[in-house]
């Protein structure tokens, strides 16, 4: 838009800024154009999109991710098409509000190698929903294919005469400058999704930030659950694009009781049990040495590929990898998050030993993502719900595709999953376009009954204690 | 158009993408160095992005003394304010 700077931050902060302003006039009319030209050229797209992102980051599947990118483009739209986002937005006479939408202003979108153009297709639907300009800073080895999803969505958003660099993307590589970049002044908002280390740089940034935690799901298939029912979900969702939702389920908790039969239900539908030796073997190459983070190496690749890494024979057929363990914690890798088609497998003597052993998961690296549980036994469910530190519960479903909302359940279709402040994050909420947003609202006078009556002079009074004053407060109300 | 050593454009109605690219020849040529160039903004309803561009490169081009925006409607004010490019308007 103007002429090249010498900084190419400040350029883009530019850029960005002008475009924020120009979105300040348009109405949701047209806003609803760009959004549906930007959702129809990304669906269109999904394929060609998906095969990139599998050839540039090597991990995952490409069917898989054609199915990611169908998610974050036709859910998302479905959840966004009839939301107001722009002025009033809603009017409670009774109450005495009415709700305006404002926007933002430019968004710092990081986005990760494992749901790349999935990720950038659906942050994009929901910055133009808001009339927010957003900037997206691809994981450098998802650039490519990150950068192409953003700019076919750009390419549709000007044919709907959407404001010049109201989607940008960066295309640098050096961290510096991405923390130049969250620490701009101009940025309103940076939407971070990756490792726990970006996420809290952008924490750190003085931006204000929405970002995510890691998660370490456990799931618990407890006595009353429907067997071969639970093994299938399961199996659904810890395979979906070779593991790498950050969703999926980590580690199966099961009572003793059931065991056999659980066992039996994963290697009837293709899972393999490892012996010891094996998980030895896999133990030395799921974690990196130094940091006792996931390998990336192993994220998101096939059960081949992972036995062949650690030079381990598996059968032909399997589909899934599960380690049996004693303890969780550092000693034992298998009990940590890795996004891949691996799971780790507890035997419990009952219920109670189940949720201390889903608590020991749940703070093991993965506190205020997700849990699942498969029952049909309310109060157990809900005793379970309660002793957990989840942003979402999930019952009876695959977690993968239950915890990114709307296939399985009614959580707001996203793929910035919040953690609470547990997870170092503001919400625990499924992020969607609602999250950016200001609300402003407009309030007229409805006075407190209670105050017209009992007058705030009587606070004045000495004699008055705070019993008295709470039942004077209340009289007849 | 012309006022003593002031050329205004009275502009209006919506400067959308193509009427802007319509407009930045005849805006380009009537702009002279040492005359004030001043955008009339009083019955302009919306600016599109390529409009503000033209702004941006007038300003650059004339300089604070020599370029500015006038009686913008507050839903343009705005429009300069969120750009950080109030520093053009002259009330």
């Amino acid at each position: 838009m103007t002429e090249k700077q010498s900084n190419p931050i400040e350029e883009i902060l530019e850029r960005a800024t002008y475009a924020a302003a120009i979105f300040s006039q348009y109405d949701q009319e047209r806003i609803d154009k760009i959004v549906r030209a930007v959702y129809l050229a990304g669906l269109n797209d999904r394929i060609r999109l998906a095969k990139m992102a599998a050839e540039e980051t090597q991990l995952g599947k490409w069917e898989d991710k054609v199915k990611k990118n169908a998610f974050a483009t036709q859910y998302v739209y479905e959840s966004l098409r009839h939301l107001k986002t722009v002025g009033i937005i809603s009017e409670d006479e009774r109450m005495g509000i009415i709700e305006i939408a404002q926007p933002l202003g430019p968004i710092l979108a990081i986005t990760p190698v494992t749901n790349p153009t999935s990720t950038v297709l659906f942050k994009i639907l929901i910055a133009l929903k808001t009339r927010n300009p957003i900037i997206i800073s691809p994981h450098r080895r998802a650039a490519r294919c990150s950068i192409e999803a953003a700019r076919i969505c750009y390419e549709a958003a000007l044919s709907e005469d959407a404001p010049e660099d109201c989607i940008q993307w960066v295309t640098h590589k050096s961290r510096e400058l991405t923390q130049q970049l969250m620490q701009h002044p101009k940025l309103a908002l940076i939407l971070a999704t990756g490792g726990t280390g970006l996420v809290h740089e952008a924490y750190s940034s003085g931006t204000p930030s929405l970002g995510v935690g890691a998660g370490n799901v456990p799931v618990y298939i407890e006595k009353t659950a429907d067997i071969p029912f639970a093994v299938e979900q399961i199996m659904i969702s810890k395979t979906f694009d070779n593991g790498t939702v950050c969703a999926s389920e980590q580690a199966l908790v099961v009572e003793k009781e059931i065991s056999r039969k659980v066992q039996q239900e994963f290697v009837k539908q293709g899972a393999y049990f490892l012996s010891m030796e094996q998980i030895r073997a896999l133990e030395k190459i799921v974690l990196m040495p130094g940091t006792r983070s996931m390998n990336p190496e192993i994220v998101g690749q096939s059960v081949e590929k992972i036995a062949q890494m650690a030079g381990i024979t598996i059968p032909a057929d399997s589909r899934l990898l599960i380690g049996q363990l004693e303890k969780v914690g550092p000693n034992y890798p298998l009990s940590s998050e890795i996004l891949a088609p691996l799971l780790a497998y507890f035997e419990v003597a009952d219920f109670d030993a189940a949720v201390r052993l889903c608590i020991d998961l749940n703070y093991h690296g993965g506190i205020g993502h997700t849990v699942s549980i498969f029952s049909y036994d309310e109060p157990k469910i809900q005793k379970f719900a309660l002793m957990m530190n989840a942003g979402r519960i999930l019952v009876n479903m695959p977690s993968s595709q239950g915890g990114i909302g709307s296939i399985y359940n009614t959580l707001e279709p996203s793929l910035t999953l919040g953690c609470g402040t547990s997870g170092k994050n503001i919400t625990t909420d499924n992020i969607s376009a609602y999250h950016l947003l200001n609300i402003q609202r407009i309030t007229r006078r409805r006075i407190n009954e209670r105050t017209s009556r009992f007058g705030f002079n009587n606070y004045l009074d000495e004699t008055l204690d705070a019993e008295t004053l709470e039942r004077e407060f209340n009289r007849n109300y | 158009m012309t006022i003593d050593d002031q050329i205004i454009c009275h502009l209006s109605g919506r400067l959308d993408t193509h009427g802007s690219l319509d407009l930045e020849p005849k805006i380009d040529e009537i702009t002279h160095p040492e005359k004030v160039l001043v955008f009339d903004f009083t019955e302009v309803e919306y600016i599109s992005s390529s409009f503000l561009r033209i702004c941006i490169k007038k300003y650059k081009q004339l300089g604070t003394e020599r370029f500015c925006v006038k009686n913008p409607t507050s839903d343009i004010k705005r429009v300069f304010k969120i750009a950080g490019l109030e520093k053009m308007i002259r009330e």
